[in-house]
């Protein structure tokens, strides 16, 4: 008993010896790599060739290298959206990688490809998975010209035959190159975004913070935003796919980064994303002065005749949500109110009109300008300013007194600057002159003897404001006789076609 | 003396048949006075098509972005980097770049250099009285966006029996076989003038 278990012994060291010998003659197992269907530029930019995708298999088969099953990354491509290989960024390599345990995703393109002429271009490039950069690439082209054999012996006939030589002799270093290849472990995420709303604030007040971040794996156990306003956790929302999380921003001023951490796992190894995103703490109002040019100072006041500059000074340069526009009248009524997204301008001019277009009436208005910042903070400045754009009317009457005629002039309407300077010209139907005067104030009354038989005279008269606004009115009839005015009905000799 | 004249004008007359002979070298680069030629990361946007063969450029982009990386003397980015980067900026091949978008090229792809190519012909030739053989002319420029100047420009241009060695042999008779060997000699340049991650 004690010899058959001896013997049994040594057998079984024997087979295990045999058996280890066996399997050291055999390679080490190389890491399945990724194909991707060949890109086929003789069929258009987006052209695929899966005939030749196939020959690429057989090729990398007979080079002793593993693949992952076309279906299965057919099935990937379609499950995100990958048409074509201009999109395939690292993220979607360290995906592909992360998915099928795979170190290398290899794409191919078929550069060119002649049939008639049996000429053949193929280029091949090896992404890592690791980082999703290219780490080995490959290009070969030839065609039967370039392949004389001597006496024609094995002369390649179609592009089939130029194919597979090229295949072997391009793919052979990748073959060594995935024996080497090793899947890295990695928790692997891609950075969408993360948005704080607002990103001007008040010391105090509230932030939102939206975060977009895809994963290649498990999702990590906690996500927080850190900024000086501590830590604040982010809950994931599955409808929309992204991370929420809302705090209150601190109240000193200042710009403030936040940080994102990725907490993973059970061990909560903690992973750091530095300035993702940041916020502005703004306290104070933004500082708005106005100064109003082309404006007429009289006295106290600040007058419009034609129209002013308003230049608004913001003191303290930083971006600005709005801006406002508003003019008030005496009574308070508001006459203009324009609201603007974004930055002031720089300059303005106002015309003396209302919102509608049309002028305003003269008169005193208060022309303030508003402004807010992001954070909404406001400031204002005002400036009174007394509007007179045309000069005031001058009535004239024809009166009698004690047996004489008196040419009555006077201001009419409202106005807040009298006119200063006038010149009236009295004249008979018949062109005698019956007065010609200038004066500076009004009302005035001046005495003529008015021509016997004539029952109306004309007025010529010119006068100017304070500001320089003008009147002018030529030949004005007017009555010496008092009386009433009647209008005779009128009827038309004959019917004129409207056309 | 008449002699030695003669004999001075006929050396002359051959030196300058020479020089003619000697043709125009096919490929120049000019590179910017001062430019920093460290290189380490580069990104390949996609080349601009002159030429009326659709599929011009992806050809030429897709076969210089491969002589690139196997050069291995760059961190090339990966042409879907790329791609995402004009899709988010809107960007149609042959845009003009303007600060802000190289300055946001090298942010998001931590890259050096862009590489700009310009294919301004490509076709098939028999300009030596023989078969057709493709011919290819390129502008490859390469600009610094650490300090978004241009770093150097490279004209260059080939016909495919521009490689004959004797009788067929050598010679090239596909365009990409005519862009890889191109691209190459870009490549080679580069390296030559310094260009690189040393």
């Amino acid at each position: 008993m004690p010899v058959f278990a001896h013997l049994h012994k040594s057998a079984t060291l024997l087979v295990a010896l045999v058996l280890f010998l066996l399997l050291s003659s055999f390679p080490a197992s190389a890491q399945k790599i990724v194909l991707m269907p060949m890109a086929d530029l003789s069929k258009g930019a987006n052209g695929v060739n899966f005939t030749f995708t196939k020959a690429v298999e057989t090729t990398l088969k007979q080079l002793g290298v593993e693949l992952v099953s076309r279906n299965d990354v057919m099935l990937f491509m379609a499950g995100n959206k990958v048409r074509t290989y201009q999109y395939l960024d690292s993220y979607l390599v360290k995906k592909i990688g992360s998915e099928f345990d795979s170190p290398l995703v290899l794409i191919g393109t078929i550069a060119e490809l002649d049939a008639a002429d049996a000429s053949i271009g193929i280029s091949f490039t090896a992404l890592d998975t690791a980082d999703g950069n290219p780490v080995w690439a490959a290009s070969e082209a030839t065609s039967i010209r370039e392949q004389v054999r001597a006496l024609g012996i094995g002369q390649p006939e179609t592009s089939t035959d130029l194919a597979r030589p090229l295949l072997k002799e391009m793919l052979a270093p990748l073959a060594k190159f995935a024996y080497a290849a090793e899947v890295s472990e990695r928790r692997d995420y891609q950075l969408l975004g993360l948005s704080l709303s607002p990103g001007y604030v008040q010391g105090g007040q509230p932030l939102e913070a939206t975060l977009k971040i895809r994963f290649l794996g498990q999702r990590p156990t906690l996500i927080a935003a850190e900024s000086a306003a501590g830590k604040s956790y982010l809950q994931y929302d599955r409808r929309s796919d992204s991370y929420h999380g809302k705090w209150f921003a601190p109240s000193a001023d200042g710009s403030y980064p936040v940080d994102l951490r990725i907490e993973w796992g059970r061990e909560q190894t903690v992973q750091k994303v530095q300035r993702v995103a940041s916020y502005d703490v703004i306290n104070s109002p933004p500082g708005l002065t106005m100064e109003v040019k082309k404006g007429i100072p009289v006295g106290q006041r600040l007058a419009v005749r034609d129209h002013v500059l308003i230049l608004p000074r913001v003191a303290d340069v930083r971006p600005l949500a709005g801006w406002a526009l508003e003019i008030v009248g005496e009574q308070g009524d508001s006459r203009v109110y324009e609201e603007y997204e974004g930055d002031i301008p720089e300059r303005m001019i106002w015309e003396g009109r209302s919102s509608d277009g049309f002028m305003m009436s003269n008169g005193t208005y208060e022309v303030s300008l508003h402004i807010w910042d992001l954070a909404g903070n406001k400031s204002s400045a005002s400036q009174t300013l007394v509007l007179q754009a045309s000069a005031p009317k001058i009535q004239a009457r024809i009166t009698h007194s004690e047996g004489k005629a008196f040419l009555n002039l006077s201001s009419e309407g409202s106005f807040e600057f009298p006119i200063t300077a006038w010149e009236a010209d009295l004249q008979s139907l018949g062109g005698e002159k019956l007065i010609k005067t200038q004066g500076q104030h009004l009302p005035v009354a001046i005495e003529f003897k008015p021509i016997a038989g004539e029952l109306y005279v004309q007025l010529s008269l010119q006068g100017e404001d304070l500001l320089g606004n003008r009147l002018q009115v030529k030949r004005q009839k007017l009555p010496i006789v008092e009386m009433e005015k009647t209008i005779k009905e009128q009827k038309a000799e004959s019917w004129v076609p409207d056309f | 003396m008449i002699k030695q004249k003669l004999t001075k004008i006929l050396l002359l007359c051959l030196l300058l048949m020479l020089s003619a002979c000697a043709g125009r070298p096919a490929l120049q680069t000019r590179v910017t006075a001062g430019a920093d030629t460290r290189v380490c990361s580069l990104a390949v946007l996609p080349f601009d098509n002159w030429t009326t063969k659709p599929e011009a450029d992806l050809l030429a982009y897709r076969l210089f972005n491969s002589a690139l990386v196997s050069s291995g003397h760059f961190n090339v980015v990966a042409e879907g980097d790329v791609g995402l980067f004009r899709l988010r900026q809107r960007l149609l091949p042959g845009t003009l770049l303007h600060k802000s978008l190289y300055d946001a090229l090298a942010d998001q792809l931590s890259v050096d250099v862009v590489v700009l190519g310009r294919v301004v012909e490509m076709g098939m030739d028999s300009r030596r009285g023989s078969d057709l053989v493709p011919f290819v002319a390129l502008q490859v420029d390469l600009h610094d966006l650490r300090n978004d100047r241009l770093l150097l420009s490279t004209v260059h241009q080939r016909w495919g029996d521009d490689y004959r060695k004797i009788m067929h042999f050598g010679l090239v008779t596909t365009t990409s076989g005519v862009l890889q060997k191109m691209s190459q000699e870009i490549i080679n340049d580069w390296k030559l003038k310094g260009v690189g991650c040393q």
